[in-house]
């Protein structure tokens, strides 16, 4: 048989319980902005019932007691929400990064490479029908040294990226040991709390939210343990486990190849923002070679030719533009310090007449040939064509970007369908346990009445 | 159903405005610039083809200018070989005259000294000079003064390059008078041997050989006239041609470049109305809240 009291501490006990339940609503409401925070629910369950005898064995009631207070939360969620971070990381990146490349070549316009290209080889053809008029001679030499230009200052906008690049990249690196390094440190909080205290939520969100970062910045894989701790690769490289948090060097990284090297084993990257970076270091790498194989053959192409040529003041064998050997590239194409220093010493033709414009209209007709080294292209399509694709790449890695930012947006919504807090329901949940709580307090002073009534009973 | 969670429901209004706000601006950005595209990445095959057409045209409006070069030398050439004819015409007149019977002795010395001043002047023509002072018949020597007379015989300085012009992509054109030293040097040997023959008063020879070769100078000086005349239909036609395809080439790069503006503004009205409407959903979103009606 029951006490007559027993009453009185199931409804203080209820008291109790729906007071907690109240604060995990409060809990709740309170991180309603906090990214990757869980929603927690309170479950109630019957306590162990009493079994009394009333003509028959029956099981009494004694109240509720609480049976979890839970992350409502999807595994398989948070895997498509890694995935799509990867992929979202690594096109963005990309997508950034030549939109970069692509606005340093200002194309189309009229201040690009290939602008300037059209007025250079117009001059000469202007110069070859006209070889007296100076004012076609001074056209030829502000239309090479604007071209010379415009591929240096390209060249030198794309280093000025590429610095950029590296320093982003060690940042990058940076922040995933920094990762590494909290989620070793988090593995042993959550250990330590759920051996003595229960399930830690809110230190297994921080985790998870830093290894959903984690995996915007590099191919992530996680081993859940046991104890509740988590292996996770990068890469395949073993960058916390139930040991240590390792890191990553980020002079191991190379470009060309988008690996990573640690103790002589080298780790390929797929996803990620790091992957992004470095494949497009290596875009970048790609369109100053690129530049400098242009340069480069306006030097050889222009220079030969050019050495045949009488100028006006019956020199001949000068450079059109500055040469050397070996070739120095795009970086510092400029007229030959004879061209430079005056338009006279353009060589308009072979003979020295000054009626000759036969090499400036071979100059001219230069347009059209196409040349082994630019892969059977002429000039002109030899640029356009890096041009060309870089803007389709760009293209193809913004269309990328945008489609795994819808599918984000679709994971996040169906996380946030699951885990996120909706004030509504908490302000339902607050009143509900409010309610209930009044009821209870209630029953306490019914009961307290009813023994109050008793114990009158028994002093009379 | 979907549960609604608050901070997504934020997050929703807020990307939605965003995204319809950026949607507006760029509606607004093309009507604007009245272009399709700035950069190559939005439309690289549009990009690229016109980055070319822009070239070609480019290269069409110096050929164009190359062609006035050209239009220098030819419409030149005309010129001084409309009045070499009419000299000639007068030579041939005063050749007739001197193989004439009734001429006398005085009267072919005073057409000998005619036949002399035209000389002169066809040395003159010889040495004709265009823009910037260039001789346009001294070949590539354009500028070394090409003809002067001396002891009866026209000497030559020049040389009998070609001056060649870029008329078409790829395509020279010679735009002087080819041989202009044979030709000029021809005409003034014939007329020389008329002075000395209408000196001597040679009547018969001047008869015999100098009034026929006075039509035969007439004859080569139409010849040429008449192939310097093509050159310079050549040149109106390539002229016109030009004017053509770089017309054609700038529409092609409008129809590539420029938006359809009536479309545009369309698109611009819509995207402002998908704007206001997502405005005015968020307001109302977030002016919603249960806790408006527990009391």
């Amino acid at each position: 048989m029951p006490g007559a009291f027993s009453g009185i501490s199931m409804a203080a006990n209820a008291l109790q319980l729906l007071q907690r339940a109240m604060d995990t609503a409060g809990h709740n409401i309170s991180n309603v902005n906090t990214p990757g925070y869980s929603r927690q629910t309170v479950e109630f369950k019957t306590s162990m019932p009493l079994t009394i005898y009333s003509q028959g064995w029956k099981a009494l009631g004694t109240g509720t007691i609480l049976s979890s207070i839970s992350r409502v939360r999807d595994a398989y969620l948070e895997q498509n929400a890694r995935n799509n971070a990867g992929s979202l990381g690594k096109y963005q990146t990309l997508s950034d990064a030549l939109q970069q490349i692509q606005s340093v070549f200002q194309e189309p316009g009229d201040s690009g490479i290939a602008a300037a290209m059209d007025q250079f080889f117009d001059a000469w053809s202007a110069l070859g029908s006209n070889p007296s008029d100076s004012g076609a001679r001074l056209q030829v030499q502000s239309a090479g040294a604007t071209l010379a230009n415009r591929i240096r200052s390209s060249y030198a906008q794309l280093s000025t990226y590429g610095k950029q690049l590296d320093t982003q990249t060690t940042a990058t690196v940076d922040r995933i040991n920094e990762l590494g390094q909290q989620i070793f440190t988090l593995n042993k909080e959550i250990r330590g709390f759920a051996a003595t205290q229960g399930t830690p939520n809110d230190l297994m969100d921080q985790r998870d939210a830093a290894v959903r970062e984690l995996s915007g910045l590099i191919d992530t894989k996680v081993e859940t343990f046991k104890d509740g701790s988590y292996s996770v690769y990068v890469a395949g490289y073993p960058l916390v486990d139930g040991i240590e948090a390792r890191s990553i060097s980020p002079k191991s990284l190379d470009p060309a190849t988008g690996t990573f090297t640690s103790d002589g084993v080298t780790f390929t990257l797929h996803t990620g923002s790091l992957s992004g970076q470095l494949q497009a270091m290596q875009q970048l790498q790609t369109q100053k070679g690129q530049l400098d194989t242009l340069a480069n053959q306006l030097r050889t192409q222009f220079n030969t030719l050019h050495q045949t040529g009488i100028d006006q003041d019956g020199n001949t064998g000068i450079n059109f533009f500055n040469d050397s050997v070996p070739q120095t590239g795009a970086i510092d194409l400029d007229l030959s310090a004879e061209v430079k220093a005056s338009p006279r010493a353009i060589a308009a033709g072979v003979s020295g007449a000054p009626g000759d414009g036969g090499l400036a209209l071979s100059f001219s007709q230069m347009r059209d040939n196409a040349f082994a080294t630019l892969g059977n292209k002429s000039f002109h399509d030899f640029y356009l064509g890096n041009v060309g694709l870089v803007g389709s790449q760009a293209s193809y890695y913004d269309n990328a970007t945008t489609t795994e930012q819808g599918i984000a947006t679709q994971i996040a919504s169906q996380v946030a369908a699951k885990s996120g807090v909706s004030l509504d329901d908490e302000m339902a949940d607050l009143t509900r346990f409010q309610r209930s709580y009044q009821a209870a307090a209630k029953a306490l002073t019914i009961y307290d009445q009813t023994a109050q009534d008793l114990i009158n009973m028994v002093n009379r | 159903m979907m549960r609604v969670s608050t901070s997504f429901q934020y997050d929703t209004y807020t990307e939605n405005i965003r995204r319809a706000q950026s949607n507006y601006f760029d509606a607004q950005q093309k009507v604007s610039s009245g272009k399709r595209f700035t950069k190559v990445s939005e439309d690289p095959v549009a990009a690229l083809t016109s980055l070319s057409a822009r070239s070609l045209r480019s290269r069409l409006e110096q050929l164009t200018k190359n062609l006035d070069v050209a239009k220098e030398y030819t419409g030149t050439t005309e010129n001084v070989l409309g009045e070499v004819g009419s000299l000639l015409k007068s030579a041939l007149t005063y050749a007739i005259q001197g193989a004439s019977d009734t001429s006398t002795n005085e009267s072919r010395q005073a057409l000998a000294e005619q036949v002399s001043s035209i000389q002169k002047r066809i040395v003159e023509l010889g040495n004709t000079r265009g823009t910037g002072g260039k001789y346009i018949f001294a070949g590539q020597s354009i500028d070394t003064k090409p003809f002067s007379a001396s002891s009866g015989a026209l000497v030559f300085s020049g040389d009998t390059n070609p001056i060649q012009v870029e008329v078409r992509p790829g395509e020279t054109m010679q735009a002087n008078l080819p041989n202009a030293d044979a030709f000029f040097g021809d005409v003034y040997s014939k007329l020389e041997r008329l002075r000395t023959d209408l000196l001597g008063s040679d009547a018969t020879t001047i008869s015999n050989v100098d009034v026929q070769a006075m039509n035969d100078a007439i004859d080569k000086n139409s010849l040429v006239r008449g192939q310097n005349g093509v050159l310079v239909q050549q040149i109106d036609r390539l002229s016109t041609e030009n004017a053509r395809r770089s017309d054609d080439l700038t529409k092609t790069i409008s129809d590539n470049e420029d938006i359809d503006i009536a479309e545009a503004i369309t698109k611009m009205q819509q995207a402002e109305m998908a704007y206001t409407a997502s405005l005015q959903v968020a307001t109302k979103g977030f002016s919603l809240s249960l806790m408006d009606f527990l009391k």
